[in-house]
């Protein structure tokens, strides 16, 4: 199997599934118990909190939730906000942000949406004629999952800050972190999101930083777990095998980078060609590689890979199901091309004879199909 | 005391000297629709009911008799030795203590002395006391009315319960049908339509991978697990028809497009319902709704078969089918957008009114024959049944 669709999720790696085996039987202790075995797991759950703020170079709380789209909604609807304030998103957020942005419009904040680029980065200036007096919160994420165009976000958090330093900043790091360099001191943030699964953990798993000194309501209420913020009983069987993942991600994070740079190059190398449009330029995080096929559907060519053992993916597998009418503008396509949207996404495991295969295998198909369609 | 539902059966009185044939099929779809429910069926005096059940599986055996064609209502009912004092006893605890009543009286056993109406009367007597005021009897505009049936068998009913179900007539005794599903609006409503006649029914659908997606086929069989839940368990035939799109986009002029390709599911169905022993094909088509539903095109496409199309819903709005598919709960899953094999093909301008003969020429260019045959060696039979839901 050839599986490039690694930024809708990725194999959960042996280790961890070792792992929560380990803590799902042995040591399936409850860590707020009171006895010896709950107290030893309590105290492993802490030191995969310390670690895993380590290995973001934050400097502040973690709280694990259950998935990345989980942690942003607990800081769009639990930062602290005036009524009617101000909420700052980039027009193309994952669902995950824009739709509980969409539910705070609804509640009557002034919800407004930043322009971006053609690979989905914020504009600057764009961003900079938003801000005013008024504005509480800003959720910018720092890598696109259709495109993988990433943002700067120490120079975007920097512009906010610069304005009023009061105006919270959060960055959605689902398709970032691993992947490319996250330093959570250095960019200013006050809350970042992460999940597990786009980096070999298991899903189920996500997390959220908060920056040393801030705070946000529940959105789960119960017996108060994670400093108050996220009640639940821990899912420690995820959480050991997340800081796992991510200990061996970000460890290998540079040489992981070189491999997805060169087969993203041979990615370029396949699809130059003038009946497709490639979406991602060379900017963009080497593990997302968007193409538009003029005349093709996407979803056709997606569905004809399978007899190869081939898996890729069509825009974003989250809203696979609706026709999505919210593309900014400078993602939009000439009509042609518009259904014809295929998302290519590496991993680390991924080879450049993966990439070969995939692209001989996707131009034997193409060449056969596009005969049948309309022209 | 037991409870007890009692079935009353529909149009099937209407049925002389077939009527047992009628009876014996609805009592096995009873009990068909009721697996899985610890309960019985039993029938005494030309009537059925459903005995030996808990009180918490009462509302689950109901749900699905509502669904059970030749039907037409059941009622919980509190079965008793024909005791009148008892009776009007238990009809006062059970029953509401409030409200606009009446009572009915059916007396079967002519033993008893009184009259039913004098029972009634003194049954209401009985609810009006121990109601404290709560209660006023309406004859005419009552909010319930209880119901007291004494057999002659010494044991009464006692209901006030009247549940509406679905009418027709029993699913296998109006023959077999095959069904063209295929993952819209309109299809499964035409099943349901005649399976409520009688009609078991079997399914084809065409599946153009990797043109439409596993997804789109997997919708297909949770919309025939819907409908099974009134017509029973359908066999689904899934027959690959890319091929055959292929060979007509390449040999036949594309306005066509369409009506070729229905032509030809038309003969896939024709084979498959000889197969199966199916009296007749259904769809699910609607006059006028699409370019394919025309009167000429239904008539280029109708004339490759011999068997009888049923097309039920031919005269409705699309209105009026989404109505029933939403009684039915297979709207909700109709409307998924995955594409379907028709609007993958689909050209700017399908022809509106086709010829036979222009038809007929075109697929001169075509071998029929082989195509079709190729398809059924190829069809992939699921069975589909609403307790795989």
């Amino acid at each position: 199997m050839i599986f490039l669709d690694n930024a809708s999720t990725t194999p959960t790696l042996p280790e961890c599934a070792d792992i929560m085996k380990e803590y799902m039987t042995d040591k399936f202790f409850n860590p707020s118990a009171p006895y010896g075995p709950s107290v030893d797991v309590a105290k492993t759950l802490d030191k995969c909190r310390s670690n895993v703020c380590k290995l973001l170079k934050g400097d502040g709380k973690i709280i694990f939730t259950s998935s990345g789209s989980e942690s942003n909604n607990l800081v769009l609807f639990g930062s602290k906000k005036p009524n009617k304030c101000r909420i700052i998103i980039s027009e193309s957020e994952h669902p995950a942000v824009k739709r509980p942005a969409d539910e705070l419009k609804q509640r009557g904040y002034d919800v407004v949406a930043c322009p971006v680029d053609s690979c989905g980065r914020v504009i600057p200036e764009e961003l900079q004629k938003l801000l005013d007096e008024n504005t509480a919160l800003v959720s910018i994420m720092h890598v696109n999952n259709e495109t993988g165009g990433i943002n700067d976000i120490k120079s975007l958090c920097k512009m906010v800050k610069t304005y009023n330093k009061n105006i919270l900043f959060h960055s959605d790091g689902v398709q970032a972190v691993g992947k490319i360099d996250v330093s959570l001191n250095d960019s200013g943030v006050d809350f970042y999101s992460v999940s597990g699964h786009k980096f070999h953990a298991p899903r189920g798993v996500g997390v959220l930083f908060i920056k040393s000194g801030l705070n946000l309501k529940p959105i789960i209420f119960g017996g108060g777990q994670e400093f108050n913020i996220r009640s639940s009983t821990e899912n420690v069987a995820g959480i050991v095998a997340f800081e796992y993942a991510l200990e061996r991600a970000i460890k290998s994070q540079k040489e992981n980078y070189d491999n997805a740079s060169k087969c993203n190059a041979e990615l370029r190398k396949g699809f130059d060609r003038e009946d497709v449009i490639i979406r991602s330029d060379e900017r963009c995080s080497p593990y997302i590689f968007n193409v538009a096929l003029k005349y093709l559907r996407g979803e056709v060519i997606l569905h004809s890979l399978e007899k190869y053992d081939i898996f890729i993916g069509t825009g974003s597998a989250c809203s696979s199901k609706k026709t999505d009418k919210n593309t900014p503008e400078n993602m939009k396509l000439p009509q042609e091309y518009e259904k014809g949207i295929i998302r290519v996404s590496l991993s680390d495991k991924t080879t450049i004879s993966d990439i070969n295969t995939f692209i001989n295998s996707f131009n034997l198909e193409y060449n056969t199909l596009i005969k049948y369609m309309r022209g | 005391m037991e409870r007890t539902i009692l079935i009353r059966i529909g149009e099937i009185f209407l049925k002389g000297n077939n009527r047992n044939y009628f009876v014996s099929t609805l009592k096995h779809n009873i009990v068909e629709s009721l697996e899985g429910v610890q309960c019985r069926l039993v029938s005494s005096n030309n009537r059925l009911f459903i005995i030996g059940y808990s009180e918490s599986d009462e509302q689950e055996i109901i749900s699905r008799l509502t669904r059970v064609f030749g039907i037409y209502s059941v009622s919980p009912a509190i079965k008793m030795p024909t005791d009148l004092e008892k009776i009007a006893e238990t009809c006062s605890e059970v029953f509401p203590r409030t409200g606009k009543f009446r009572v009915t009286v059916n007396r079967a056993d002519k033993k008893i002395p009184l009259k039913s109406m004098d029972i009634a009367r003194d049954i209401g007597a009985v609810m009006l006391r121990k109601a404290k005021g709560g209660l006023t009897v309406d004859l005419f505009n009552f909010g319930f009315e209880v119901n007291v049936d004494i057999r002659e068998n010494g044991y009464s009913y006692i209901f006030y319960k009247k549940i509406l179900c679905s009418g027709g007539l029993p699913v296998g005794c109006g023959g077999n049908g095959m069904l063209l599903l295929s993952g819209g609006i309109d299809s499964p409503v035409a099943a349901y339509l005649m399976a409520k006649r009688g009609v078991k029914i079997y399914a084809v659908h065409y599946h153009s991978f990797p043109f439409t997606s596993e997804m789109a086929k997997e919708k297909v069989i949770k919309l025939a697990r819907i409908v099974s839940r009134y017509c029973g368990p359908i066999e689904l035939a899934v027959v690959p028809f890319t091929e055959i799109q292929y060979a007509i986009k390449e040999n036949c002029p594309i306005e066509y497009m369409i009506t070729i390709m229905r032509r030809i599911m038309m003969r896939i169905a024709e084979r498959l319902a000889i197969e199966k022993k199916c009296g007749a094909i259904i769809t699910g088509e609607s006059l006028g709704q699409v370019a394919s539903q025309t009167m000429e095109s239904i008539n280029v496409t109708n004339s490759v078969v011999s068997l009888p199309v049923f097309r039920p819903l031919i005269g409705s709005d699309k209105t009026e089918i989404i109505d029933i598919a939403k009684k039915i709960d297979t709207f909700e899953t109709s409307i998924l957008p995955y594409e379907d094999c028709c609007t993958v093909f689909l050209p700017k301008n399908p022809v509106i009114k086709p010829s036979i003969k222009a038809a007929e020429e075109m697929e001169t260019a075509l071998d029929i024959e082989k195509l079709v045959t190729d398809a059924i060696n190829n069809t992939e039979t699921i069975v589909c049944d609403f307790k795989d839901l």
